[in-house]
């Protein structure tokens, strides 16, 4: 079953393009990765996925629904985590995932076994009572892992999920996406860590100057390029981008 | 989803320390207010004078006996140094020395003399008005002596001969009449009810307007926005939670603040506008609060504006100086100019700043003119619900993420640092 399906995407900003036309199809179970150099269009795909953008041209559907014309209903089956992302510094932690379950619980029962999940999922124990504004860069970053998928979304659409996080918590933040994925979610996301990328994710897009210059799983990808690993195969991609 | 939203902001807007800084500003305007004290009672109070009379004739007696009405005697006698020291003692304003020629000199055709010596307690304009009001009543006590003399020499009504022409005001102001009112007695009675409004609305713009455009920095800088923004709720629910929750703290604030202006006005107040047939009634305390409530709508719609272009919290800070421009502006020209007197163009301008409705507001009701009250506010409402409309279009649209474009605004710096930026692409 096709979750995303994405054709010849193009967004630009003034005269600069950022998309030129992107296509690419992400199916249910899947930890789909998006590489790519900074600046490359790997934010601006998401964002339009995630309808925070509207694209300039081309298609995007999510579970079938048209990004411009139901936007409301992707944004019930999605969750989306930005890159650098804090949370309300007033609120406490257990507050801030009470507040965004109740955008979601269909009823009071639905809404305490999402905030039970949320509780879970952050790991943080008694600092939940405590003001966001107090968390470390670590915590507040768990927080967010866990109110983003406390919601069980159909897909989670995760921008640079281990961003300024130590080797342990980004192992920590690893393995929760891995077990999202085993309970049947879906996961878009996009990394600048391609061991990461690697351990992480079935199939890889590599985008480059606002275009995919290659796809497939890390395995049939590193077998292409005769290379033991994904961050050979994006140095060679990229090298090569449009000349080799 | 929109009382979540709504419940969320009031969070984060009514916090502890936004509430501390209000009170602390209130309470300090309520003890300047003490700490000057009531005028009116100042005015009232009987200036405390020691009399050291070296005259041992009439005129000095009548003097002493006439100035005894209008002043509290804490010492008589003929002893200076016992006069000075009781003047000191007592916080005192002034000794009178009566001379020892006093009469016979008035009797020769030559002038009486009263040495004066003030105790002056500081240099404050609080501090001259038990001297000033002495001056007053030493004026009253210099006519009965005029009667004195005039009974001696031979006028039978010397009353009328001090006082022969008897002055009535009256002034015709917005096609009404004051009987018995002066302009500057009118200008007093209204304008301190007129300052506190101007004064509380021009620091309710400033502290709300730069909450809304710090916190809407602030999630941008964050991104707590664009989480929210990708929830199942709609943007209006959003942009309308925000204003909403500033609106109402900023009415609270407005409360807080009134009552410490209370405190503060009152030691300025003269007479009771109740008492000259110039006071406002329920109705017009409630359009009062209404255009309160409709320009703070505006203020923060305003702000709002304003945050939703700036890139972080720093530039949002920047943006923080045209809105608090535009409140003081608003504040000097109501509190200097009257609306009738100014020019088209200028009304036209002042008529479009929302936050000179509810500063005008007063004036407006204590004079009759509810009408300009109803129309600033059905302006301030128009105004509020296109602000919203607006912003509600910007977070609908790309500009959310990628900044607003003004052009040549843009170019010449006004915005400071909300340049139109590549989003993270």
């Amino acid at each position: 079953m096709k979750v995303v399906e994405v054709n010849d995407l193009r967004k630009s900003y003034g005269n600069f393009k950022a998309l030129k036309g992107i296509t690419f199809e992400i199916q249910k179970g899947e930890i789909f990765g998006l590489i790519g150099p900074n600046g490359a269009g790997k934010t601006t795909t998401l964002r339009i996925i995630c309808t925070l953008l509207k694209p300039d041209a081309g298609t995007v559907k999510v579970f079938g629904y048209d990004l411009l014309k139901e936007p409301q209903e992707i944004r019930k089956v999605i969750s989306y985590l930005p890159e650098d992302a804090g949370a309300y510094k007033e609120l406490t932690g257990l507050e801030y995932l009470k507040f965004i379950a109740k955008f979601f619980a269909r009823d009071e029962k639905d809404f305490q076994q999402i905030v039970e999940k949320g509780v879970q999922l952050s790991d943080l124990s008694d600092r939940l009572k405590t003001k966001v504004s107090t968390y470390s860069k670590g915590m507040t970053r768990r927080l967010l892992i866990a109110r983003a998928l406390m919601i069980s979304p159909k897909l989670a659409v995760l921008d640079e999920p281990t961003s300024g996080l130590d080797v342990l918590s980004a192992r920590e933040v690893r393995n929760k996406i891995k077990e999202f994925v085993k309970n049947g979610g879906t996961v878009l996301l996009s990394s600048h860590n391609m061991l990461e990328v690697e351990f992480l994710c079935d199939r890889v897009a590599l985008i480059n100057n606002g275009e995919i210059v290659k796809s497939g799983t890390p395995t049939s990808l590193k077998e292409e390029f005769g290379v033991s690993n994904v961050e050979e195969v994006f140095t060679e991609v990229i090298r090569c981008s449009g000349t080799c | 989803m929109f009382w979540n939203l709504l419940k969320k902001e009031l969070r984060e807007v009514l916090t502890v320390s936004s509430f501390i800084v209000v009170i602390v500003i209130s309470f300090v305007y309520a003890l300047i207010g003490k700490t000057v004290g009531n005028i009116e009672t100042e005015v009232l109070k009987k200036p405390m004078v020691a009399v050291v009379n070296f005259d041992k004739e009439n005129l000095g007696t009548i003097f002493e006996q006439s100035i005894a009405n209008f002043v509290q005697i804490i010492y008589s006698g003929q002893n200076l140094q016992e006069g000075l020291k009781n003047l000191q003692q007592n916080g005192g304003t002034a000794l009178l020395l009566i001379d020892q020629d006093f009469t016979n000199s008035i009797k020769s055709n030559e002038k009486g003399k009263i040495k004066v010596f003030w105790l002056l307690k500081g240099l404050g304009l609080a501090d001259t008005i038990s001297s000033s009001v002495f001056e007053k009543l030493f004026e009253n006590v210099e006519n009965q002596i005029r009667m004195v003399l005039m009974n001696q020499h031979g006028i039978e009504d010397p009353h009328f001969v001090l006082d022969p022409i008897e002055k009535v005001d009256a002034t015709f102001f917005n096609q009404r009449t004051f009987e018995g009112l002066s302009p500057s007695q009118l200008l007093n009675i209204t304008s301190s009810q007129n300052t506190m409004t101007s004064v509380v609305m021009m620091m309710l713009i400033i502290m709300a307007g730069s909450t809304v455009i710090a916190s809407m920095g602030l999630e941008k800088e964050n991104k707590t926005l664009e989480t929210l923004m990708t929830m199942p709720v709609k943007r209006s629910y959003i942009v309308f939670s925000k204003i909403l929750a500033a609106t109402i703290s900023g009415l609270v604030m407005a409360g807080i603040y009134m009552v410490g202006f209370n405190f503060y006005m009152k030691s300025f107040t003269f007479s009771s506008a109740a008492s000259l047939g110039i006071s406002l009634g329920t109705l017009d305390y409630i359009l009062v609060g209404v255009s309160l409530f409709s320009a703070l709508l505006c203020g923060i719609g305003m702000s709002m504006f304003l945050g939703v272009i700036s890139k972080d919290f720093k530039s949002a800070q920047t943006m923080t100086f045209p809105l608090t421009a535009l409140a003081i502006f608003s504040m000097l020209i109501t509190m200097f100019k009257d609306f009738s007197s100014l020019s088209l163009p200028l009304k036209v301008v002042i008529f479009a700043i929302p936050f000179t409705h509810p500063m005008l507001s007063i004036r407006n009701l204590l004079f009759g003119k509810s009408s300009f009250v109803v129309y600033g506010c059905i302006y301030n409402v128009i105004l509020g619900i296109t602000l919203i409309i607006l912003i509600t279009k910007i977070f609908n649209s790309d500009r959310l993420i990628t900044g607003v474009s003004f052009g040549r605004l843009k170019k010449l710096g006004f915005f400071g640092n909300s340049k139109l930026q590549g989003p993270g692409v």
